[in-house]
This record gives C-alpha cells, structure tokens and sequence, in this order.
C-alpha cells in the first residue's frame, strides 16, 4: 500500500507523443495522457522546501526541455492527486495548447534592470473597501509599465516572440521575461549586450531557460 | 617593506576601532524584534498579492475566492501598518539590508 501522503508530482506539461515512462537525473518520470495533453508526473511524498530540491527540479525541468519538443514547466511544488489534475488539465485546455503553440522553439531569457526608482511603489494606496478592490488595485500598480520596460521593448522586440513583466516585484527591481526563438537567439544576445548603456542602470541578461515565466498557472 | 608598513598601520587601525556592541536597551530590542517580525509578514503577505494576481489574470479566482483573498490581504496590511505604527515604524522600514543582493522590498 502507499503511503498516505503520496500524491502525484508534476513536473511539466508536454505534448501527448511521450514514452510512458523517463528517467532523469535518477527519477522515475511517468507520462499521465489526459486527453491531447502529457502531464509529466511522478508519484511521490511532496518535495521539502529546501534550496536542493529546487536546484533538483530544475535540473530535471532543464534535461527535460532538451529532450521534447515543447514543455512547459509547472512550478515547484506542484502536488496533486490524479483526479484534480485530470480536472486542472481539462478546465485549462484551450490556454495549454495555445501555450504549447506560442513556446514552440523558443527559450526564455530574463532582464533585471536594478537600482530603479519606485515612483508607483510609493505612491498612497487609496481607500479600498471591499476585498476585490483592494486587490484590483494591487493589480493596477503591477501593471504599470516603468519607462525602463519601454526602452527594453523597443531594444529588443525584433528578437522577442512575447514578453511578460514580473508583477509588482520587489523595490528597486524590474524584471522582464523574454520568449525568444532559437534562431533569433544570437541576435537578442547582441542586442542585449547594449541595455546597460541604454539604461545607465545594472542590468543583468540571463539564460537561455526553460519557458517557466510562459507556462500557464495551473494551481 | 612599504607595503609591509601599510599592512602594519591597516591591523592598527583595525585594532583601533571600537567592537560592535549589542544594544540592550529594552525598548529598542522589543522595537527590533517587531519590526523584524513585521518585515517577514510583509514580505509574505505581498508574496501572496503577487500570486493572487497572477491567478486573477490567469482566470484560477473565483468571485467569492478573490473578495475573500482581497479581504484578507487587505486585513493584515491593516494589522501591520496599524502594529508598526505603535512601535513607530513606518511602512518604508519594513525591509533587510541583504547587502549586496540589495533589500529585501
């Protein structure tokens, strides 16, 4: 018999033409087909919160990449059980494949322009009085585009499929999620080694990684 | 040698220098204390706006499940301001000094 606390892992999730079984990195992986989709899985207790097992996961998230044709990563600490992913995965469906679509051939590189100034941040909060407009609030000011952002777009966007700014990040932080085809990927390191200038900032350009910031939330 | 005599005077200097001391003031401890403690709820209560954001543009929120979050969050900024406020700390103090990684907020 299981363990109780064993539940279904999720890794990823891939298009459906996948060996039922793959091993990485030592784990014994499993291809769950729900429908037209291939939810990566393994069935174990859920991971502990340690820095290890985020470096593990991503670790087997980065072999995996390489391997298929399209993935899209779920986060860290995805624990499910069969029936609810079967649910997430159906209800979620149409945005997957779209997902699946859009990331095809691509990676995903990341700008953090450091040092900004905070002009939304520290602005008041204005009275909400219901819980929706507090958060609908919140939402507004992490959607606000700083200058900064305009000035990366219009640098990068010949080399850039889809772009996602992290909301409401920490003080002083921008960061900016780049989709950016396999061909063009020179080109976007080319232009990206000129950002620094433009920005008179401390920016830092890394990857190429796992499409983790494209995936779509599922939990 | 003139390296060696610049060496010399930098471990005197060093010598020189006054210890760190802890502070034992009372108040001052309680005020630390609270306002560390206030700087990591904050810190998670705004790790949890982000993630409610993100399943409210992603569709995942009910309704009922957004008021309810929104309230909630809304709830313990409220206690967290109104807590700093009577230890004196204003909300732009509510950060770490995490060196060269910058702050924490």
């Amino acid at each position: 018999m299981k363990p109780a606390s064993e539940g279904i892992y999720l890794y990823a999730l891939a298009e459906p033409d996948l060996p039922r079984h793959l091993t990485v990195l030592g784990r014994r992986l499993r291809n769950l087909p729900i429908g037209n989709v291939a939810a990566v899985i393994e069935r174990r207790a859920p991971p502990d919160f340690t820095t290890e097992a985020v470096r593990q996961q991503h670790a087997i998230i980065t072999r995996l990449t390489a391997r298929l044709p399209v993935l899209l990563p779920a986060r860290f600490g995805s624990v499910t059980d069969e029936p609810a992913l079967r649910t997430l995965v159906s209800r979620h469906r149409a945005e997957i494949l779209a997902a699946f679509e859009q990331v095809r051939g691509c990676v995903q590189m990341t700008v953090r322009i450091f040092g900004m100034c905070d002009d939304v941040a520290d602005e008041p909060r204005s009275g909400a009085r219901t819980g929706t407009e507090f958060l609908e609030q919140a939402r507004q000011r992490s959607k606000h585009v700083r200058p900064e952002a305009g000035i990366v777009r219009a640098a990068m966007s010949a080399c850039v499929k889809a772009e996602r700014i992290a909301a409401g990040e920490r003080q002083g932080l921008l960061t900016v999620f780049h989709l950016v085809p396999l061909e063009r990927l020179d080109l976007y390191r080319q232009r990206a080694s000129g950002l620094h200038s433009m920005l008179s900032r401390h920016v830092t350009v890394t990857g190429p990684w796992p499409v983790f910031a494209f995936a779509p939330e599922l939990f | 040698m003139r390296e060696l005599e610049a060496m010399r005077e930098q471990l005197e200097g060093l010598a020189k220098a006054s210890p760190p001391r802890w502070n034992a003031d009372p108040e001052d401890v309680r005020r630390s204390v609270v306002k560390l403690v206030l700087t990591l709820v904050e810190f998670i209560r705004q790790l949890l706006e982000r993630q409610a954001i993100r399943r409210m543009d992603a569709g995942t929120l009910t309704r009922e499940q957004t008021e309810a979050v929104g309230l909630a969050l809304m709830r313990l900024e409220e206690t967290v301001r109104d807590l700093g406020a009577q230890f004196e700390i204003a909300p732009e103090d509510l950060t770490l000094d995490l060196g060269p990684v910058g702050r924490l907020m």
